[in-house]
């Protein structure tokens, strides 16, 4: 049965020729459905923006003024030739999975996803369709994650330690989606016993505040504008802000970085300390995702996209690599 | 082996800390003690397999087709690494509460800990290090072995089975001794240790002679300063002017031609900023290499 394919990648980005429409699309086009608002997905000089209406603030808040809208997860929309909607990815607050229905055969476009729940953001949802589009940033064996909770029990202990010698911590994430899963998961976990308060860098302050105000259950934190912060303290900022001004206001601390790259050794090299927390489905999850969608064909994009569509295959599944 | 693990994670680039060994000893009895002091000093067990072996096993006991081996070597040529990595994590044994703020924080970190075998945790029916040493004979009970171990114990297991286990004890094993002193001036700051360069004049050159923690009373006001005297930048990485001096203490030196001063000091450590000297009052190199 040779259909046309429901997306197709071109140079702006995945396109859907049924609807006359692009996902996550990188370059300037008319219309874009944005799964998230990571910046290698949700770029400027889109003509209109829709996603969902949880992904939205935080979308406006880091895109300035944008012609978009915001949509409710599962709600059908018909665009051009085709019925779409969005589907929780459990990636960060808000991010989607896009279904795309044409004449009864389903396509889904991932986007970015992590199959555990973290507490904070929606959980990911498979959904079923013939062709699933997977990204596979980790997708070779040697990336399974932890449990979240021995994840965070670690950075505690770290954060402990260094409180009880008088050092504040640095936690290096990103400002949006790790950095409030961090906060969230820390203050699960410790309640108000924890070593000290949780501050901010003025960047991950924006986006929790937004978020905060969107209703996601976000704990009270101090933004460092300027001041030292305490000697307790567990400071999240982003790794950019190391390079700065900011960085020398800290006063004794101690630095650490959050990221699914800290499976590898190579990378957790000049770190004092490294966790390996990531936003993205591990090797276990990636598998189990596909096999919950029921896909005959998956499709594979960003990361380790030729070993996994490999694998796939060697699964009895058909598969190619997209982008 | 749990807390093996946990002494090595706490140690640096030197390597583990006398004291933190004497930590370590006094909680795990002398059998342990003695197998992790041979470890650290250079007495290498009987290595059980080559690396290549040891990758072998763990890709016929985890079914992994070649092409993936091939993928997975491009992303860590260690293959001692890629065999830790490759076998399923150990299973889970807590998971997050589904309430978003659970009752009893205090206890679930107390919980969590113990059921993770988190460093500084008691651990869960794990093997001691003697144990896993004597462990260590044939490919079933490696892996055995290895599958009931997380990932990072997995890696250490490895390291000694293969041969390949580099870590040492750091020398000079008794209380600082403070054999040298020398007056420093600091030339670069890299905010995220926070970590400091000091260098020594050597005619008209100043030359780097050791990177150090900036671990003072005095670290905030000389962060702060650094914010306003920065000459050059290199990524976080910030070149500030040549005013300030430090007084270092080490223990010796060795020499070492890949370094631009001709040495590496033995436990270099920061004693004290001294903000009132200007940086004509700088040892000499030449001096310290005369020791």
């Amino acid at each position: 049965m040779a259909r046309t394919p429901l997306i197709i990648a071109t140079k702006q980005g995945l396109y859907c020729p049924a609807g006359d429409f692009h996902i996550d699309p990188m370059g300037k086009v008319p219309r874009a459905l944005v799964t998230h608002g990571h910046s290698d997905h949700a770029a400027r000089g889109m003509g209109a923006y829709l996603c969902t209406s949880a992904a939205l603030p935080v979308i406006r808040h880091r895109l300035g003024r944008i012609t978009a809208e915001g949509i409710a997860y599962c709600a059908p929309r018909r665009i051009g030739d085709v019925t779409v909607s969005f589907h929780p990815a459990g990636h960060v607050p808000g991010s989607a999975q896009i279904r795309i229905e044409h004449q009864g055969e389903v396509w889904v476009a991932s986007g970015d996803y992590k199959t555990a729940p973290d507490g904070l953001c929606e959980p990911f949802e498979p959904v079923r369709c013939h062709t699933f589009l997977t990204e596979t940033t980790f997708g070779l064996p040697i990336f399974q994650w932890q449990p979240e909770a021995d994840v965070m029990t670690r950075i505690t202990r770290w954060w402990q330690t260094n409180a009880g010698e008088g050092r504040a911590s640095v936690l290096l994430a990103y400002s949006f989606g790790k950095a409030q899963r961090l906060m969230a998961g820390l203050a699960c976990l410790t309640g108000a016993q924890g070593p000290g308060p949780i501050c901010t860098h003025p960047v991950v302050e924006g986006v929790t505040q937004i978020l905060r105000a969107q209703g996601y259950a976000l704990p009270q934190t101090i933004p460092l504008n300027g001041q030292a912060p305490p000697a307790n303290a567990l400071i999240i900022a982003t790794p950019n802000a190391m390079a700065s001004d900011w960085a020398l206001g800290l006063g004794p601390h101690s630095t650490a970085q959050a990221s699914g790259w800290m499976t590898l050794a190579a990378r957790r090299k000049g770190s004092s300390a490294a966790f390996t927390l990531s936003d993205h489905a591990d090797w276990p999850g990636l598998n189990a995702a596909i096999r919950a969608t029921e896909a005959v064909q998956v499709l594979t994009l960003h990361g380790y996209t030729a070993p996994f569509s490999q694998w796939l295959t060697s699964q009895g599944l058909q598969s190619g690599v997209m982008a | 082996m749990i807390r093996f693990v946990a002494l090595l994670a706490g140690g640096s680039k030197g390597g583990t800390s006398a004291q933190a060994f004497a930590t370590y000893a006094g909680e795990v009895g002398p059998q342990d003690a003695a197998a992790a002091h041979a470890l650290l000093t250079g007495t290498r067990p009987k290595r059980l397999a080559a690396p290549q072996t040891l990758l072998d096993w763990v890709t016929e006991a985890t079914n992994t087709p070649a092409f993936l081996i091939t993928a997975c070597l491009a992303a860590t040529p260690d293959k001692a690494e890629l065999a830790a990595l490759l076998l399923p994590q150990t299973v889970a044994t807590t998971r997050f509460p589904t309430a978003r703020f659970p009752v009893g924080p205090a206890d679930a970190l107390d919980q969590a800990a113990l059921l993770l075998r988190a460093p500084h945790s008691t651990p869960v029916q794990t093997p001691t290090l003697t144990e896993a040493l004597s462990a260590l004979t044939t490919r079933d009970a490696y892996l055995a072995l290895a599958q009931s171990l997380p990932a990072e114990a997995r890696l250490i297991l490895n390291r000694i089975a293969t041969g390949t286990f580099r870590t040492k004890l750091a020398p000079l094993v008794d209380a600082p001794q403070n054999l040298g002193t020398c007056r420093a001036i600091l030339t670069l700051i890299d905010p995220s240790g926070p970590e400091a360069t000091f260098a020594l004049p050597h005619g008209n050159a100043l030359i780097p002679l050791c990177k150090l923690r900036l671990a003072l009373p005095e670290t905030t006001q000389i962060l702060a300063w650094a914010k306003t005297h920065t000459t050059d930048r290199f990524g976080p990485l910030r070149q500030v002017a040549p005013s300030q001096i430090f007084e270092l203490a080490f223990d010796g030196t060795t020499p070492n031609l890949r370094r631009k001063s001709g040495l590496d000091l033995t436990n270099p450590r920061l004693i004290a900023w001294l903000p009132s000297l200007t940086p004509d009052r700088a040892t000499p190199l030449s001096m310290i290499q005369r020791l």
